[in-house]
């Protein structure tokens, strides 16, 4: 009697050849629609921008030259949320948001980072009336269009808590804010300071 | 074939948005190749410092840094009379109001519900699950 399956292999002769089928179309087909967070000013072809783009098939060196010219009058680093729509014919559009809240709540705060364990440390503090300018200018941004301004303040306080910034809702005295200030300096330093040592020692142990 | 195809998008409902971003650009100077301790001392310079202001006074009479444009000023914070009622009663405080005290009939509670019914149900395939991937 003959079997149809020879005893060493595992698998018909169909599944392997589906499964070497399967290998070549191994490319993600992408979407034409694209969000990234783009430098005002500062769009280069390098990565990672540029491998990003050009695998939505974007020339790369004219987004570069439009988006810079559309930023121009913006400070130059400010992130900014971007939203590129791409066209069959390989035209794109760009529209660009206002820059990020934890970005706008840390220049209202005055840091640089948010804080490591937002719930344990207070990285700065915020009144109200950030909150509501902050809220403000997010309003203009297309996406928040229909929200009322009372629902993107609570979004910022949002941020503002994963950022580790503590809101207040009456004023604090300047005083005691350059206080905090300045022992929250010292926590920042020490903390960077142990990050280092971390850091250095994951070196020597491998370089 | 169908399950490969991974497309990320953008939906927009009035009330509550949800989007997804693809790539968040991080652009680090330029490291000098080759050698641990020239990476390390690549490491050492902070890519994501912002130039910020300082002066608590400063930061307590403007917002700092909303004024993003390269020409105007940052905007003076107004008189308390001047902004609305309903931004003084917002709810300010980092830790999440316990269960107990929420309206029953609120939305928050009930997210809050579901959220732990979620997080229960992970919890009880865990062990299972870390058995077989094993």
């Amino acid at each position: 009697m003959h079997c149809g399956k020879k005893p060493d292999s595992k698998m018909s002769a169909v599944r392997r050849v589906a499964k070497s089928a399967k290998k070549v179309v191994d490319k993600v087909k992408h979407g034409p629609f694209m969000a990234l967070d783009i430098p005002a000013g500062k769009a280069t072809p390098a990565p990672p921008l540029g491998p990003t783009l050009g695998q939505r098939g974007i020339q790369i060196a004219q987004f570069c030259k439009q988006f810079n010219e559309m930023t121009r009058t913006i400070k130059e680093g400010t992130p900014l949320p971007t939203r590129i729509t791409v066209n069959p014919d390989k035209t794109f559009s760009i529209v660009h948001y206002q820059p990020p809240m934890s970005f706008l709540i840390k220049h209202a705060a005055g840091i640089s980072k948010g804080a490591r364990q937002n719930m344990q440390e207070t990285a700065g503090w915020i009144t109200l009336k950030h909150v509501y300018e902050i809220a403000k200018l997010k309003s203009t941004d297309p996406i928040n269009e229909c929200k009322p301004l009372e629902q993107i303040c609570k979004q910022v306080i949002l941020v503002a808590k994963h950022c580790g910034v503590k809101v207040w809702d009456k004023d604090y005295d300047p005083e005691e804010y350059a206080k905090f200030r300045v022992e929250r300096q010292k926590v920042v330093e020490e903390q960077d300071r142990e990050w280092e040592e971390i850091r250095n020692a994951k070196l020597l142990r491998t370089g | 074939m169908a399950l490969r195809i991974f497309t990320k998008y953008w939906c927009f409902t009035p009330i509550s948005t949800t989007w997804s971003r693809i790539a968040s650009v991080g652009y680090a100077k330029k490291v000098a190749a080759g050698g641990a301790k020239g990476a390390s001392a690549a490491r050492n310079v902070d890519k994501k410092k912002l130039d910020h202001e300082n002066d608590p006074e400063k930061l307590l009479t403007y917002c700092c840094g909303l004024n993003i444009y390269k020409e105007g000023e940052d905007p003076k914070l107004k008189q308390d009379s001047e902004y609305p009622d309903w931004l003084w009663k917002l709810n300010v405080e980092r830790e999440n109001t316990p269960l107990d005290e929420l309206d029953k009939d609120s939305w928050t509670y009930w997210r809050r519900m579901r959220r732990l019914a979620n997080k229960r149900k992970y919890n009880l395939g865990y062990e299972e699950r870390k058995f077989n991937s094993k």
